[in-house]
């Protein structure tokens, strides 16, 4: 065979390649826990090795709704039970750290992120999506924010995001090199979808469509809060979980915040924070650190950080998002 | 040059050009039809044709959720949760719009030829 044809036949057989198909998908795990849905995506991993390293994120994910989720019968309600009857309590390692982890955020976001909310979830009911749509009464409310009833504490603002990297933590211990754990919202990556990065649409708040994507980078989180996830309507208003601890009552003037860091803990936080803290949203994401951020607002109006400006993709699927740029204060 | 060209001549080529506008039109525009409505749950995936028009139940933890698919469109019409978050979504009609019902522990999401991901932030 001449030079020529040995070229020919290369090219060739680089075109049949190339055209033979998209690389095989990746293989995926479904269930729900911490109230949502969890979704795992696994790629590269040998058929035999699949079921092993999806029970390993199931087994992080029913660690966490036992022992980190206020309503359960695990480690979380144990030290809850402890503090109301003011006895001394030591809970495990891991709870221990997540508790000093939400206390840290909760003083750096100045109380916007508070894990002492479990009483007032409780008294709007947004603990059990089985109870009934009733706000409280203005004297529950009050009793909460006077502190004349026992704190119940809830990591429901940061028990996602823990549970997400803990999941990939235990991926990549087993030797999984790209993955993609979605806890509802939550959505953390290690490696690549395939040729490319893991390619995550984000929901319209208002709507069942995408509005913009992301390409996640390997150890970067993709965390969103909105106020469609959990809550009820009453006479026409949206009652929702994301309390705000100023005042007792849903946050307004946000539909969902989008924050982008390699921290899925600080990242599921600030995004409650952020979407607490309203059109203040700017100072208190500089106080955190966080850089890229997307808010909707309520009206509609899609407020981004220019360092999420830059990772945004517009959508061939809907309408273009119309972005207003929003420069944080540099740090004091 | 162009007096060598007859009549017959430029209706060719002026074919040739609505073709390629067409081609181009079809192969860049934005692809948000959906064609197939891609149910899943603890059992696996299961993956319904839009113009297959029926109501579809799909098996969670709780029970099972119905789907129903018509006009090229789907939504969920009955889930055993009480807060029936996945049937207010409404009718799903373009790719990737997306709707679960997490106490089931079933989703759908609407697939296309066009613009895909590998998750959806909701």
């Amino acid at each position: 065979m001449t030079r020529g044809r040995v070229a020919g036949a290369a090219v060739a057989a680089a075109f049949v390649m190339a055209c033979s198909g998209a690389p095989e998908g990746p293989a995926t795990d479904q269930y729900p826990a911490l109230g949502t849905l969890i979704e795992v995506s696994i790629r590269g991993v040998a058929p035999d090795a699949q079921a092993d390293a999806f029970r390993a994120v199931r087994d992080a994910f029913a660690h966490a709704e036992l022992n980190w989720h206020a309503w359960a019968n695990g480690d979380l309600a144990v030290h809850n039970a402890a503090l109301a009857d003011g006895r001394p309590t030591a809970p495990p390692s891991d709870l221990a750290a997540l508790l000093a982890r939400a206390e840290e955020i909760r003083t750096a976001t100045g109380g916007l992120f508070d894990p002492r909310l479990g009483a007032l979830v409780e008294a709007w009911g947004f603990h059990d999506p089985g109870s009934a749509p009733s706000a409280p009464p203005a004297d529950a409310i009050d009793a909460w924010l006077t502190g004349t009833i026992p704190v119940r504490l809830d990591l429901g603002g940061i028990a996602k995001g823990a549970a997400v990297a803990e999941a990939l933590r235990r991926l990549n211990a087993l030797g999984v090199e790209h993955a993609l754990v979605n806890a509802g919202g939550d959505v953390a990556v290690i490696g690549r979808a395939d040729s490319r990065r893991w390619s995550i649409g984000i929901r319209n708040p208002r709507g069942v469509g995408v509005i913009a994507g992301v390409e996640l980078a390997s150890g970067e989180a993709l965390i969103t809060s909105g106020d469609y996830e959990r809550g009820y309507d009453l006479d026409g208003v949206r009652f929702h979980h994301l309390l705000d601890p100023r005042t007792g009552y849903p946050a307004r003037g946000t539909a969902s915040v989008t924050v982008l860091h390699t921290d899925p803990v600080l990242a599921d936080a600030a995004a409650t924070a952020l979407f607490v803290a309203g059109d203040a949203w700017p100072e208190l994401a500089t106080t955190l650190g966080i850089e890229t951020v997307l808010r909707i607002a309520d009206d509609g109006t899609a407020y981004v950080t220019d360092a999420m400006a830059a990772r945004l993709l517009p959508t061939a699927i809907g309408p273009p998002l119309k972005l207003t740029r929003v420069t944080p204060a540099a740090p004091r | 040059m162009l007096r060598l060209l007859r009549p017959a001549d430029f209706a060719v080529v002026s074919l040739a050009v609505l073709f390629v506008a067409a081609v181009a039109v079809v192969s860049w525009a934005p692809r948000s039809a959906a064609q197939v409505a891609e149910l899943r749950g603890p059992s696996g995936i299961q993956r319904i044709a839009l113009d297959n028009d029926g109501v579809y139940p799909i098996s969670g933890r709780l029970g099972e959720s119905v789907v129903e698919v018509k006009d090229g469109n789907a939504r969920f019409v009955d889930s055993p949760c009480r807060n029936r978050v996945c049937i207010a979504a409404g009718w799903l009609a373009r790719s990737e719009d997306f709707a679960a019902c997490a106490p089931n522990g079933v989703s759908m999401r609407l697939r296309g030829q066009g613009q895909r991901y590998d998750a959806i932030a909701h």
